[in-house]
């Protein structure tokens, strides 16, 4: 019994997936949008610090290694997060969201087909940045080592759990929330410790930044570029941390959902 | 939840069972009563004038009491009597008042065209009973109910905001009613709605389908989410049966409104459903293309016994189309019947002519005219 029910959830989720990735076979200039944005800061970051390498010796180039490691890993947690929203925005863009809504696709099935979306174009948006690093800059990410895979996985639950909240707020606000599909993690950058150590903040923002989990896995890559040793503690705390954000985040997404539904909007979402 | 939902109906059958026993059990001085409430209603209604007449003043009470210009206060959903069970869905029981006797008016004056089917028959596809939709002070849908029988096509008409495209969201379940529950096929939408989504489809010019993605992407993303087996198999039936093969690899965004309204089709008929909503299936087509997809949906309906729900402005589709009419105003059930039950209730040649009698409040002239 319970074989034939996975299959039949794995095939909706496929049926929403593929429906993403027939839209960017036809759509190149989406395809470009993917790569365009990480390829261009690593350009920025990369030119920034070979210049300050160069002109204060070794000691700083390492500390430009975390700064290019810092773009690298916040733009997984960046793509991550646009690929869910985004991808839930193309269905209301295409006025498509009251066909899928009344098929028997489960409201989970459709997260993890997002979410399987995110995983896709956030490989193919920071794979060329990690190649372009590599090629120009000699930076090779993976030198981190397989503790990387840790740092990505904690990166992209969190970009995927803010783009849960994100979604909530569209099924709130309509497509008058879009914008924050872009902006929302831009504005936790501060807090994040990407290019800085969070002792750096004021006090006051410590524990802003330490509750989020993309701070401890900055301060992890710090520790790993810089001391060479793996950061067990912070690992722990970003994956508590992402555990109990993804929880709520799920939660306002139920919550949401079905206020959506009374409302009607699922039906007439839009600005 | 299947089993328990068919034991449910079975105990709902024998208590219904109880309640309305065949004519011929009852008592002999009791037959009459009950093979008069059994009638088909213009035979009873024909009856009723024949021996009692009924003053229009207390048709005007009643129309005071209820804000509502009323519908014949029979039992809620009237269909001819073509066979027993139907008969006994329409809510008749031995030894009940007469529902259209002026005594029966006086004590329940709010009785009702909108009051629910009183049980899931086994032949049902849809039951609908109490349904309210309010939001914040706008009542949307106000307390409807009414049974599908399978295969039967039921239209719902109503002018702009009467109701109907609500109704058809909340039985889609993409709307949560205030108050009243939906059983499609057997499962109520409140806690089993996926399931009888499977097996249900619909479509509406309202909503759109990707445009960037080919005809037969689009059915291909449809197929897989309601797990149709051999996909590409069921889009060549499809693109045969509906004349997509011309324009299947296009992009869907670049079709006219007619190309656009096959495809809608198509893709509400991926799952081969049982149960088919349309919401204005041929708004803004050209009189031709509005012709073909009727014509196209009185072959399909008659070839597959599939139960369709439409929701239309387009009288003469529904004329042709449905066996049964709901009239939606203010969303509220005003009156409800075969399209030719209209017609002669209302004296009228034509639908058009029945739906402006409703939306213009003539309705009580055509009670005294009857």
């Amino acid at each position: 019994m319970r074989g034939p029910v996975v299959r039949q959830s794995a095939r909706r989720i496929w049926g929403m997936m593929y429906r993403h990735l027939a839209l960017y076979r036809r759509s190149w200039p989406r395809l470009l949008e993917l790569a365009y944005w990480p390829v261009l800061q690593m350009c920025i970051w990369g030119f920034t610090a070979s210049y300050l390498a160069v002109r204060m010796g070794n000691p700083v180039a390492v500390a430009a290694g975390t700064l290019l490691g810092g773009v690298l890993l916040w733009e997984v947690a960046l793509r991550s997060q646009m690929g869910v929203a985004i991808s839930f925005l193309e269905e209301l863009w295409s006025r498509n969201l009251g066909h899928v809504f009344v098929s028997p696709l489960r409201p989970w099935e459709l997260v993890a087909a997002l979410i399987g979306m995110s995983m896709i174009r956030m490989f193919v948006g920071v794979g060329p940045a990690i190649l372009l690093a590599w090629g120009l800059y000699a930076f090779n990410l993976f030198a981190l080592g397989p503790i990387l895979v840790l740092f990505f996985a904690n990166l992209m639950v969190m970009g995927w759990w803010v783009a849960l909240g994100v979604v909530s707020l569209i099924l709130r606000h309509g497509a008058g929330a879009e914008a924050l599909a872009w902006s929302v993690l831009f504005g936790l950058t501060p807090f994040s410790a990407v290019f800085y150590p969070v002792a750096v903040l004021p006090a006051a923002l410590r524990p802003v930044a330490l509750a989020l989990p993309s701070s401890h896995v900055f301060e992890g890559m710090r520790a790993v570029l810089l001391r060479g040793e793996i950061p067990w503690d912070h690992l722990a705390w970003a994956v508590g941390l992402n555990v109990a954000w993804t929880l709520g985040a799920a939660l306002v997404f139920a919550r949401q959902f079905r206020a959506a539904r009374v409302r009607g909007a699922l039906l007439s979402i839009g600005e | 939840m299947g089993r328990r939902a068919g034991l449910g109906c079975i105990v709902i059958r024998v208590v219904s069972w109880k309640r309305c026993p065949s004519p011929f059990a009852a008592p002999t001085w009791r037959r009459p009563i009950k093979l008069f409430a059994m009638m088909p209603r213009h035979k009873r209604r024909a009856t009723q004038f024949a021996q009692v007449r009924r003053p229009a003043a207390n048709l005007a009470r009643v129309n005071a009491a209820r804000g509502t210009v009323p519908g014949p206060r029979l039992a809620p959903w009237n269909w001819p009597a073509e066979s027993e069970e139907l008969r006994f869905r329409v809510g008749d029981s031995v030894g009940a008042p007469d529902p259209l006797s002026p005594a029966a008016m006086d004590a329940a004056p709010d009785a009702p065209m909108n009051a629910p089917a009183p049980m899931d028959a086994p032949g049902d596809a849809i039951v609908v009973e109490h349904l309210t939709k309010r939001y914040g002070t706008t009542l949307a849908v106000d307390d409807i109910g009414f049974a599908v029988p399978a295969g039967a096509t039921i239209g719902l008409l109503g002018g702009n905001g009467a109701g109907k495209t609500t109704t058809i969201a909340l039985m889609l379940g993409i709307l949560i009613p205030t108050a009243g529950t939906i059983h499609i096929l057997g499962h109520n939408m409140a806690r089993d709605r996926f399931a009888a989504l499977a097996r249900m489809n619909f479509s509406s010019p309202y909503v759109a389908l990707p445009s960037r993605l080919s005809v037969a992407e689009n059915l291909r993303v449809y197929g897989h989410l309601y797990n149709v087996p051999h996909i590409e198999r069921r889009i060549a039936e499809l693109s045969e049966e509906l004349e997509l093969n011309e324009f299947l690899h296009r992009p869907a965004g670049q079709l006219s409104a007619g190309q656009k309204t096959r495809i809608a089709l198509a893709k509400a008929l991926i799952n081969r459903p049982a149960v088919l909503l349309l919401d204005e299936p041929t708004a803004s087509l050209d009189p031709d293309t509005g012709d073909w997809v009727r014509g196209w949906l009185e072959r399909y309906r008659a070839e597959s016994g599939c139960t369709i729900l439409l929701a239309s402005h387009n009288m003469a589709e529904v004329e042709r189309l449905c066996d049964r009419v709901l009239m939606l105003k203010r969303g509220r059930i005003v009156d409800r019947g075969s399209p030719a039950d209209l017609l002669s209730r209302y004296g009228r040649d034509d639908l058009v002519e029945v739906f402006l009698d409703i939306a213009r409040d003539r309705r009580q002239a055509a009670e005294l005219i009857v």
